[in-house]
């Protein structure tokens, strides 16, 4: 039931469909570089230009890598948010964890420790839990009815703390290049450095969370469902929570506020493939890492030799497509 | 957490509670209330809103901690859900499950995530669509279908828990005529074949006297009577707590049935 023959075919394609963009994404960008020559520089890379060599793998193969990652890492929580909070419209981004970890990251960089590799993830991790907190505490004070009023109160959440940082920005003008810089997002300045860091904290976070689908399935149908079968409801909610704002906070760390990817992947794979976590997560995790690559792929590409931030990119699809579920959701309830 | 009282097995006796209060604030919604379920019966709920009939339910399920009393089983488990099943007042259908999907939920607590289900839990999931009717719509999702259908799967669901106890939160209130006593009907089958104990609120006085053993009538938090529905409902206990006139007649073929006759009453 779990993984029929249909769901591994679905899992192959996505997985060819990833490889086939990095390819595309690895060559495009001001110095082309064909498939041969990435051939090349696998095989004999001392017969290939020096230029091309460390482009790839100094340039573009840590910036895809980094924004599979981030990518996979958003749409996991995002599902997980989902399901939590029995509403198809939330994710860290709308509930204000991203903007939680923003300002924790902001408030690293002013205190000097930009420079030390942990300082900045750890002050996100900071901010986000705070703000999950804050999320934690309403969602078992409202109603179940009420969970729309949830998503109102992250958005107020995301505002007030987008208004926090700009404050930092204004009163430490001295190190508002670095914040700004940082504000934008994206995964221009990532090296492999970074990834040695993002990578097993965001690896290890979406298998932990892989181990609660079938609670997370429960939780979506209710919180007095998922007690009488057997679920510890508070305990199994903060668990998934602290593990995605983990991997959240590690993503925005190196990559800044990166908006509606956990929005809208999760809830394209669950038009695909049902609502089953188990089935969902795996590959909202796989087309999580797509999107973005793909997203990323544009933002450089479109304006060359310049660069558009790739949260502006994800917000031109997410925007729209959060309006598309509140129709659709609307509707259902009529 | 529940204590243990070995007695209660040899009384037939699958739950027990003791004083049980709920308070919010200041203010008691259960006020000590005391009873027992025996094995096999059929119990109903009746009581005007804001009564305390789903508090009371929730406090037993331990879904709410009862500020205070005590709830005796049987004996130790291991999962409250092997226990009790449940059919909330509003389940949240917000996800795009197949209807076999949210059946095959109640075997949850039955199999880990590593092996999947077995065959009993596939037997019983099929046991349960059967019963509720709702085979043909095994692969449908549950987003798409009717107040109706939507409400047998729930219930379906917590057959295939297949729990010696279900509780059940007004699970008729949202089907048609034809379906509500069909669930009743079901209900009242379960009870009789598998021996299990149903608690189920119950608006309507005369389906709680044509199918339920014993009725609970709820007023302000506590257990205002109690025992077989036509000794319990009567004329004067009606115009006392549901503030409405009514009298037993009797049918062509002899059943009692409750006819109301609308005053306006004040408490």
């Amino acid at each position: 039931m779990i993984s029929s023959a249909n769901y591994n075919w679905k899992v192959a394609i996505s997985l060819v469909v990833l490889l086939l963009l990095s390819f595309v994404a690895i060559s495009v960008g001001p110095t082309k570089i064909t498939i041969t020559q990435i051939w090349m520089s696998v095989t004999q890379s001392q017969d290939v230009d020096f230029g091309i060599t460390q482009t790839l793998w100094q340039l573009r193969l840590p910036r895809i890598v980094m924004a599979l990652l981030a990518g996979m890492a958003l749409s996991a929580s995002g599902g997980a948010f989902q399901s939590v909070f029995r509403n198809p419209m939330s994710d860290p981004y709308v509930l204000g964890i991203s903007s939680g970890a923003s300002v924790g990251a902001a408030i690293a960089i002013i205190l000097g420790l930009n420079s030390q590799l942990l300082g900045i993830p750890f002050f996100a991790f900071l901010g986000a839990t705070s703000a999950l907190a804050i999320v934690y505490w309403l969602a078992f004070s409202l109603k179940q009815s009420e969970q729309n009023t949830l998503l109102l109160a992250g958005i107020a959440m995301s505002l007030m703390l987008g208004a926090i940082v700009s404050l930092l920005l204004v009163i430490n003008r001295e190190q508002m290049e670095s914040i700004y810089f940082w504000i934008l997002g994206g995964f221009n300045a990532v090296g492999w450095q970074q990834i040695y860091i993002v990578g097993p904290v965001v690896i290890l976070s979406i298998l932990l969370l892989f181990n609660y689908c079938k609670d997370m399935n429960l939780l979506s149908m209710g919180n007095e469902t998922a007690h009488s079968l057997g679920i510890n409801v508070k305990q199994k909610v903060a668990i998934i929570l602290l593990i995605s704002a983990l991997s959240v906070s590690i993503v925005v760390s190196y990559s800044g506020v990166i908006g509606f990817v956990g929005l809208i992947v999760p809830h394209m794979v669950r038009f695909a493939i049902g609502a089953d976590n188990r089935r969902l997560l795996p590959l909202a995790a796989i087309w999580g890492g797509i999107f973005l690559i793909l997203a990323d792929t544009i933002a450089r590409t479109v304006i060359q030799p310049g660069e558009l931030p790739v949260g502006s990119i994800t917000a031109l699809f997410g925007a729209p497509y959060f309006f598309f579920i509140l129709i659709k959701k609307s509707r259902r309830h009529v | 957490m529940f204590k243990i009282n070995k007695e209660l097995q040899e009384q037939s006796i699958v739950m027990e509670f003791e004083e049980i209060s709920f308070k919010v604030g200041p203010k008691k919604i259960l006020k000590e209330v005391s009873h027992n379920l025996k094995e096999g019966c059929f119990y109903s709920i009746a009581g005007c809103n804001g009564s305390g009939k789903t508090t009371l339910l929730q406090t037993l399920l331990q879904i709410k901690k009862a500020s205070s009393g005590k709830i005796y089983l049987q004996d130790k488990v291991e999962n409250n859900a092997h226990y009790f099943s449940y059919v909330p007042q509003n389940t949240q259908l917000e996800f795009d499950f197949t209807v076999e999907e949210v059946v095959m939920m109640g075997r949850y607590p039955y199999y880990s995530g590593i092996t999947g289900p077995g065959k009993e839990d596939k037997e019983k999931v099929k046991q349960a669509l059967k019963l509720t009717d709702i085979e043909h719509l095994s692969k449908r999702l549950v987003t798409t279908l009717s107040g109706g259908e939507r409400q047998r799967a729930i219930i379906a669901r917590a057959l295939a828990q297949d729990t010696p106890i279900m509780f059940l939160d007004e699970p008729v209130s949202q089907l048609d005529i034809y379906h509500q006593l069909e669930v009743l009907n079901l209900l009242r089958e379960i009870v009789d074949t598998q021996n299990k104990t149903i608690v189920t609120v119950l608006h309507d006085l005369n389906q709680v006297s044509k199918f339920t053993d014993e009725v609970m009538v709820m007023d302000n938090g506590e257990i205002a009577a109690y025992g077989p529905p036509h000794e319990v409902l009567s004329p004067s206990l009606l115009k006392e707590i549901f503030r409405v006139n009514a009298e037993w007649i009797y049918t062509e073929d002899h059943k009692p049935h409750l006819v109301f006759h609308y005053h306006h009453n004040k408490k």
